[in-house]
C-alpha cells in the first residue's frame, strides 16, 4: 500500500508566496471601496431628474396622455375585485359551487363521499370502494380516468374531441352519459395520508379509480379504487425498513468499499457507480420517510388495529370547450379507518328509501368495524 | 469583520489557500498572483459575507475563481478543466506524488486536496466548488480510482 501525503506532494509554501500574502494584507485595507457621498454626483443626478420631469410634464400637457392615464387608473380601481379565497387561505378548497364564483361564496358541496368497503391484505393488495354522489341532481359523476382526449397531437389545433368510456359505450360525453342533459363531474383520487390531511403520504405504486354502475341508481354513483404498495400500511414493514437503514453504514469510506466491490471489468461500471452513489442519497431520504411513516402508523392505529387514513381527491366540472379539462380541479378529503390486522370485505347494497337512495353496508356490524366518516371540508371549515 | 481579524483569518489559511491555488495552477508564481488578487477582492467584498463561519469556504471559492480566470486567460479558450502539460514539482516536494497528482484531471485533483489535506467535508466541498454533494462524491470516488490507475493499481493510503 502506498502512502500518499497530499501536503508533501505540493511542497512547502514558498517564502515569496508568504511575503506577498502579508504585503497584500497590509495594503488591502487601503483598497477598500468606500461608499462616500459625493455632492457633485448628487447635483448631477438631481439635474437630470429635473429635466426628465419637465419633459414628462410637457408631454402630459400637450397630448391626451393625462386624460387616458387617469381614466385607466380610475377604471382599474373601480373594478378591483377581492382575490379568491383559495389564494388567501391556501390550496385546500371546497368541492363544489359555481366555477365562476369566488370560493368563499360557496355554501354547499356538490359531492358527498363515503367509504363503503375496504379490503387489505398485507403484502397482497388493497382496495377501497366508495360512493361519490352529487348532492344536486343536475350532475352526473364518473371517474376522471374514464375521460380522455383524442386529437391530432398538434397543441395549437382546436381539432380535438373528448371521449368518455361508460357502460353505454365510448363516445362524446353527452352521448354516453346516463343522462346527457346533466353536467358531467369527473372524480379522481390523488393520494392518501396517514391520520390527518397533513400526515405523511402513503407510498403507493398505483392508484386506479374506476366507475361502477348499480342498476336503478339515479346517478352513476359508485366508484372503486385499487392501490398497490400495500405493505406501506404495515407497521412491521416500516419498522423493518428503518431497522435496515439503521444498520447501514453511511460513511463515505463504506460507500467506497461497496463501489470497489463492483470491480473494474463490468461494462458501464461508471454509470453503475453513479447509480450506487445516488442510491446512498435516496436511501437516506427513504429512511426519513419510513421513520415518519412508522411513527404515524403507531400514532393513528387504535387498540382494535384500525388505522385512520385520509383520501385526497379532486372533482372537476367538465367543460367541453376546454382541451385540458383537469385544469380547474377542486380538492377535498375524506377520512376513514381501515383494519390492518385481517382481511375485510364488506358489501353494500343500495336501497331506495322515501328519503332517497341509501348505501347501508350489510351485514350491519360491518359499519361499526369500518368506522367510515365523511369529511367534506370547505374553505370555511364546516363539514 | 475588522482588518485585524481579516488578516488573522487569511494568515491562518495561508497554507490551505496556497495548496488550492497550486492544485489548479501548478506553479508557485501564479499561485501568489491568484491568491493576491483573491485577497484584494475578498477584502473589498467582505460585506457580502453574511456568516463569519463560512469565511474559509468563501475565500477559498474566491481563490478558485481567480485560478480559473487565470487559466482561462492563459489558454485564451474555454476552460476544459484539463491540464495539458505537467508542471514541474517544487524543489522540496515529493516529486513522485506531485507528478501523480498533476496527472489527474484538475476537478479530481482539487477534491483530493480539499478533502485529504484540508479536511473539507462533502458539504463544504459542495459549497466551495459550487456543485451538488452527489457530484462531489462522484469526483472523490473517481479521483481515487484515477490515482490508483496512475500509480499502477497500487493501493493508496492517504495520510
Amino acid at each position: 500500500m502506498r502512502e500518499f501525503n497530499v501536503d508533501k506532494a505540493l511542497g512547502q509554501t514558498p517564502m515569496e508566496f508568504r511575503v506577498r500574502l502579508q504585503n497584500t494584507l497590509h495594503s488591502a485595507k487601503t483598497q477598500k471601496k468606500r461608499r462616500t457621498f459625493r455632492p457633485r454626483g448628487a447635483a448631477m443626478a438631481g439635474f437630470v431628474a429635473l429635466q426628465l420631469a419637465v419633459v414628462l410634464l410637457v408631454l402630459v400637457q400637450f397630448t391626451d396622455l393625462e386624460d387616458g392615464l387617469f381614466k385607466r387608473l380610475g377604471l382599474y380601481h373601480d373594478n378591483l375585485q377581492p382575490p379568491p379565497q383559495h389564494m388567501t387561505t391556501g390550496p385546500e378548497g371546497t368541492v363544489g359551487g359555481e366555477g365562476t364564483a369566488p370560493i368563499n361564496e360557496v355554501k354547499e358541496s356538490i359531492v358527498r363521499v363515503q367509504m363503503l368497503r375496504s379490503e387489505y391484505i398485507a403484502g397482497d393488495y388493497s382496495a377501497l370502494e366508495f360512493y361519490a354522489v352529487p348532492i344536486n341532481d343536475i350532475y352526473e359523476i364518473h371517474a376522471a380516468k374514464e375521460l380522455y382526449t383524442r386529437s391530432d397531437n398538434n397543441a395549437a389545433a382546436d381539432d380535438f374531441e373528448h371521449i368518455l368510456d361508460t357502460d353505454k359505450g365510448k363516445g362524446d360525453p353527452q352521448d354516453v352519459m346516463y343522462d346527457g342533459t346533466r353536467t358531467l363531474l369527473l372524480f379522481d383520487c390523488s393520494h392518501f395520508t396517514v391520520g390527518t390531511p397533513e400526515g405523511p403520504e402513503l407510498p403507493s405504486n398505483n392508484l386506479y379509480t374506476s366507475s361502477a354502475t348499480e342498476e336503478g341508481c339515479p346517478v352513476n354513483a359508485y366508484l372503486s379504487l385499487k392501490f398497490t404498495g400495500t405493505d406501506a400500511l404495515s407497521a412491521q414493514y416500516q419498522k423493518d425498513l428503518t431497522d435496515l437503514a439503521n444498520k447501514f453504514d453511511w460513511s463515505l469510506e463504506s460507500v467506497y468499499k461497496h463501489l470497489d466491490s463492483y470491480g473494474d471489468q463490468t461494462t458501464g461500471w461508471m454509470e453503475e457507480s453513479q447509480a450506487f452513489i445516488d442510491l446512498d442519497v435516496q436511501y437516506k431520504a427513504s429512511y426519513e420517510r419510513a421513520k415518519a411513516m412508522e411513527e404515524a402508523l403507531a400514532l393513528y392505529t387504535d387498540e382494535n388495529g384500525m388505522l385512520t387514513l385520509v383520501m385526497h381527491y379532486y372533482v372537476t366540472r367538465y367543460d367541453a370547450a376546454e382541451r385540458n379539462v383537469f385544469v380547474n380541479q377542486q380538492s377535498g378529503t375524506v377520512s376513514f379507518a381501515i383494519s390492518t390486522d385481517s382481511y375485510h370485505d364488506y358489501q353494500i347494497q343500495p336501497t331506495q328509501t322515501p328519503q332517497g337512495w341509501s348505501f347501508t353496508p350489510t351485514p350491519e356490524p360491518a359499519l361499526q368495524t369500518l368506522n367510515s366518516t365523511v369529511e367534506l371540508t370547505d374553505s370555511t371549515g364546516s363539514r | 469583520m475588522d482588518e485585524v481579524t481579516f488578516a488573522e483569518k487569511v494568515t491562518a489559511l495561508e497554507r490551505s489557500l496556497y495548496c488550492v491555488a497550486m492544485g489548479y495552477l501548478g506553479n508557485q508564481h501564479d499561485c501568489a498572483d491568484a491568491v493576491q488578487e483573491a485577497i484584494i477582492k475578498a477584502w473589498q467584498s467582505l460585506d457580502k459575507l453574511r456568516q463569519a463561519d463560512y469565511f474559509k469556504t468563501w475565500i477559498t471559492r474566491i481563490v478558485i475563481n481567480e485560478c480559473l480566470t487565470m487559466l482561462r486567460k492563459k489558454k485564451r479558450v474555454v476552460l476544459t478543466e484539463s491540464f495539458p502539460d505537467l508542471p514541474t514539482p517544487p524543489p522540496d516536494a515529493d516529486a513522485g506524488l506531485f507528478d501523480a497528482l498533476f496527472e489527474m484531471d484538475v476537478k479530481y485533483r482539487i477534491v483530493i486536496i480539499l478533502h485529504y489535506r484540508d479536511g473539507y467535508t462533502l458539504e463544504e466541498m459542495s459549497k466551495t466548488l459550487g456543485v451538488p454533494v452527489s457530484t462531489v462524491k462522484t469526483r472523490m470516488f473517481r479521483a481515487r480510482k484515477q490515482l490508483q490507475v496512475i500509480l499502477k493499481d497500487e493501493e493508496v493510503c492517504f495520510t
